[in-house]
């Protein structure tokens, strides 16, 4: 099954790249393009997980959001912390890792002065964390137990699509969003414990995953904008 | 045109959104299936007792059967049983490991037993068909007895 979403994924990101290629050839008027080199990095935060944080006793976490231009590609780069302790059935779960993410926006706005942006881009994630898990559990004719089993040092990566905009409010002020379609999760650490979340991903038994951030950026330009 | 690629990917967004609900399936057991067979035909078994090791208790007491089902601790990697039939006693030693999953919130955490495999036997070859105990599984050891 996950065989045949990757490549259904991949046809349809091919598609949309060939697409893209097909509009740059129909716009030889397109300003932007004369940009090769960065004219600035945005830095951001995700405005959702801090409010999580606040909101939730059972969940910690926030996210550092960076991007730069390169014409109309952004490559980006995310860090993020997530820790979560939460009660289930029969005992409680917790983890507490670190994220990365690294990947490329394409702008499909062009030639917007305050470079606004709507967006289509992809990740790769990866992350580390530590999982715990403490239950009750029966065993027939056994009597009745309690485990704590954990998962430390647990490896993670996941692919992502996104889609998202970027929009200037006020001078370097920026606000957007970015909507995740999260796939392939892999995990590799203790065999004896199958992981139920990933932090920055999430929940492992689905296969694919939404995500979504609002988040609020401030550019610091290498030149002074006109 | 590039509206046409937003509509695309933002359809198969919502589309594969959906997928991957969890099923509170429990499958979860820590019994293990053994069946007794002599050549292609079923065997039955009058046990006089079988026995588990750790246990005080006694299982298929006078009982014919063609299939048992055993239980193993959670706490240990290793069991023993010991079967009295027939004038015999014959036993069975295997190995497992144990995995946590968590299927979600609602379902809770529970304990698999994995990689089941045969240490020693004093039975003729005995097969292990299925290595992991599942409600689910048919049969998870197989042992010939003439």
């Amino acid at each position: 099954m996950q065989l045949l979403i990757f490549r259904y994924l991949l046809i349809s990101w091919l598609l949309v790249s060939l697409g893209i290629e097909s509009l740059a050839q129909d716009l030889p008027s397109d300003s932007t393009r004369k940009f090769i080199r960065p004219t600035g990095i945005r830095l951001g935060t995700d405005v959702i997980r801090l409010g999580q944080t606040i909101a939730k006793s059972s969940f910690s976490g926030w996210e550092l959001n960076a991007d730069t231009d390169l014409g109309r590609y952004y490559p980006t780069f995310d860090y993020g912390h997530w820790k979560r302790d939460t009660p289930i059935e029969n005992g409680t779960y917790s983890n507490d890792g670190r994220y990365i993410r690294l990947g490329v926006d394409y702008n499909f706005l062009k030639n917007d002065p305050d470079r606004n942006m709507f967006f289509i881009g992809f990740r790769y994630g990866r992350s580390i964390f530590d999982e715990q898990v403490i239950y009750d559990y029966s065993a027939i004719d056994f009597g009745d137990y309690q485990k704590d089993a954990t998962n430390n040092n647990a490896k993670a990566g996941w692919m992502e699509l996104t889609t998202g905009l970027r929009v200037k409010i006020w001078k370097q002020f920026w606000m957007g969003y970015t909507a995740r379609l999260k796939f392939l999760p892999s995990v590799s650490g203790d065999d004896g414990f199958d992981t139920y979340e990933i932090p920055g991903f999430g929940l492992t038994y689905k296969n694919t995953y939404w995500g979504f951030n609002y988040q609020v950026f401030w550019r610091f330009p290498f030149k002074s904008d006109k | 045109m590039p509206l046409k690629f937003v509509r695309f990917i933002s359809l198969f967004i919502f589309l594969t959104g959906c997928l991957g609900q969890p099923d509170c399936l429990i499958t979860s057991t820590n019994l293990v299936k053994i069946s007794f067979k002599n050549g292609n035909s079923v065997r039955v078994i009058a046990f006089d007792e079988i026995t588990v090791s750790g246990l005080d208790k006694i299982y298929y007491q006078d009982v014919a059967v063609s299939s048992v089902q055993l239980p193993v601790n959670p706490e240990a990697s290793e069991m023993t049983f010991t079967f009295k039939f027939e004038g015999r006693e014959e036993t069975l030693t295997i190995g497992y490991e144990t995995s946590v999953q968590i299927i979600s919130v609602d379902c809770g955490a529970f304990t698999n037993y994995v990689n089941l495999s045969v240490i020693s036997s004093t039975f003729v070859d005995p097969q292990v068909l299925v290595n992991q105990l599942s409600t689910n599984a048919t049969v998870n050891i197989q042992i010939s007895i003439d």
